[in-house]
């Protein structure tokens, strides 16, 4: 007679279903409207990587990002058109708790946790897991020698202190940027300095800087943005951080980039960057199907119409179908008879 | 003792609808138990009531209708010891077989007058969940004891009449109720059909 039955394994409804569960718990430190933006774009990720691993996603994903009494938010992912769904509100907190979870069909557990644990690797969120992460995120910030580079994400490392992952280190001063004993400012706008005392990272102030015989260019432009959600955020702050880089590269010197998003049934949301590593957001985009908004952008050395159409590009870039003052895309486009736009091309 | 087991896959809305039942009970004054299940080891459903306002029992890190489901009959007889609740409401996972849940509540020995089985459908991903795994929808949905179309709020034009008919195909005599728990669209109705 057979033993057969002595190996039978009765189905849990999960196998059943094909469908798996994975999890994982950690904190947050320096929680706020942009660090709420940048985990439910977390979630997003992984539920494209859902999307195109299972061909759809059936399931949900979600979050909750609490306190130490239990009182938070949660973030719920089930519909990749309707995105992130936001309950509850957190304002800013030194520390939070989080639980991020996913519960989908037709993946690999193993693959979609370490899916998982990218996505928020990837959010910039100042984060630690209650668990060991994978071995990609084993590196710990280990600094090289030589010039040996890390394999895990691509990041380079030096043979001096710096961070693989862009960590700013202050000086004595508090100031995130570092000084160069050959008189390089820290804008990396080409002007060179007397000598190494002075910082020139907000005020400008050195003798023979020539920061202030620029022109002030302050451009701005109106629109309205389809299909937007809250995690745009994120690509919003993305697309104001390659303004400020494009100006930097230009040798200018950005001042601040503003964008106001004024939804018709909500509270409008301002994100504003005032430093590269410094932006201020007030109120939350909420998903809605069509929002004005105004994006202002002050700035000196850099001339206003190749800064006018960066912004318009920039706005094109945070994803959803834009249209600034009524046009659907970029008219400097147009006129390019060989095809090659010049717009983009840096000033020497 | 009434016990109410919201059976429906994941993301279909039974958190939500699980909120607006427990709010039409404590409006009633009656005393409701809410217990919420979850397949992973992280629980996040918890929060979500919490945030919202509402005490749960919550058991994560697996299936009260197969793995957890001696965690589910203790479970109930301390709720019925220590809260002895008009109604109960039970939410599984949307991986779980709400008839097998029921089965276990009926041995746990709790005094449950009568036991219903609220199936909910997820009018949004319907198409795509019946092209993958309709074999599982139609476990889930067999014993359901009526069925409510979730997410009404947000149909296409005509996806309401086009998923009632195959319902109704499908289990002829179950009532079918399109409904948005997220607005509370024609929730009375259900309302009307709960004791």
């Amino acid at each position: 007679m057979s033993h057969e039955h002595e190996h039978h394994h009765e189905q849990t409804s999960l196998e059943m279903a094909g469908g798996c569960a994975v999890g994982f718990t950690g904190t947050i430190n320096g929680y706020n409207a942009d660090a709420e933006a940048r985990f439910s774009k977390a979630l997003l990720e992984t539920g494209k990587w859902v999307t195109k691993e299972s061909g759809v996603l059936l399931g949900h994903i979600k979050a909750a990002i609490v306190k130490e009494d239990g009182s938070g938010i949660t973030l719920n992912l089930t519909d990749m058109e309707n995105g992130v769904e936001h309950h509850g509100t957190l304002g800013p907190q030194d520390k939070v708790k989080f639980s991020f979870m996913s519960a989908v069909l037709d993946v690999d557990e193993h693959e979609l946790k370490h899916a998982m644990w990218h996505a928020i690797d990837d959010t910039g969120l100042d984060y630690e897991l209650d668990e060991p992460a994978c071995h990609c995120h084993d590196h710990d910030h280990h600094h090289h020698d030589d010039d040996e580079e890390c394999c895990c994400h691509g990041h380079h490392h030096h043979d001096d202190d710096e961070c693989c992952h862009g960590h700013h280190h202050d000086d004595d001063e508090g100031h995130h940027h570092h000084h160069h004993d050959d008189g390089e400012c820290c804008r990396s706008h080409g002007h060179h300095h007397d000598d190494d005392e002075e910082c020139c990272c907000h005020g400008h102030h050195h003798e023979e800087c020539c920061c202030d015989e620029d022109e002030d260019v302050v451009v701005d432009m109106t629109g309205s943005i389809s299909g937007i959600r809250t995690e745009d955020t994120v690509n919003i702050i993305d697309s104001m951080d390659e303004v400020w880089e494009w100006i930097e590269g230009r040798h200018g010197v950005p001042e601040y980039i503003e964008m106001t998003i004024a939804p018709e049934k909500h509270d409008w949301a301002t994100i504003c960057m005032m430093d590269k590593d410094f932006t201020y957001i007030s109120g939350r985009i909420p998903a809605c199907d069509k929002v004005f908004f105004r994006i202002e952008c002050a700035a000196f050395g850099v001339e206003e119409h190749q800064l006018k159409h960066r912004l318009f590009h920039a706005v094109e870039d945070i994803g959803p179908e834009c249209s600034v003052n009524g046009d659907t895309h970029c008219h400097c486009h147009d006129s390019h008879d060989e095809g090659e736009c010049h717009c983009h091309d840096h000033k020497h | 003792m009434y016990v109410y087991i919201i059976g429906g896959f994941l993301g279909s809305g039974k958190t939500t609808l699980l909120m607006r039942l427990a709010s039409m009970y404590t409006k009633r004054g009656l005393k409701t138990a809410l217990l919420v299940n979850e397949s992973g080891e992280i629980g996040v459903d918890g929060a979500t009531l919490k945030a919202e306002g509402y005490d749960a029992i919550e058991l994560p890190n697996g299936c009260i209708c197969c793995s957890l489901s001696g965690t589910l009959q203790s479970a109930l007889q301390n709720i019925e010891n220590d809260i002895d609740p008009d109604v109960i409401i039970v939410e599984p996972t949307g991986l779980a077989l709400p008839h097998k849940v029921k089965e276990l509540v009926h041995v746990s020995g709790i005094d449950a007058e009568e036991m219903f089985i609220i199936g909910v459908v997820d009018i949004q991903r319907f198409e795509d969940l019946i092209k993958k795994k309709e074999q599982f929808f139609s476990m889930q949905m067999n014993h359901a004891d009526f069925i409510l179309i979730n997410k009404c709020d947000i149909a296409k034009e005509g996806q309401i009449e086009e998923i009632t008919g195959w319902l109704k195909d499908k289990y002829p005599g179950k009532p079918i109720i399109p409904i948005s728990a997220s607005t509370g669209e024609n929730l009375e109705k259900v309302y009307e059909m709960m004791r």
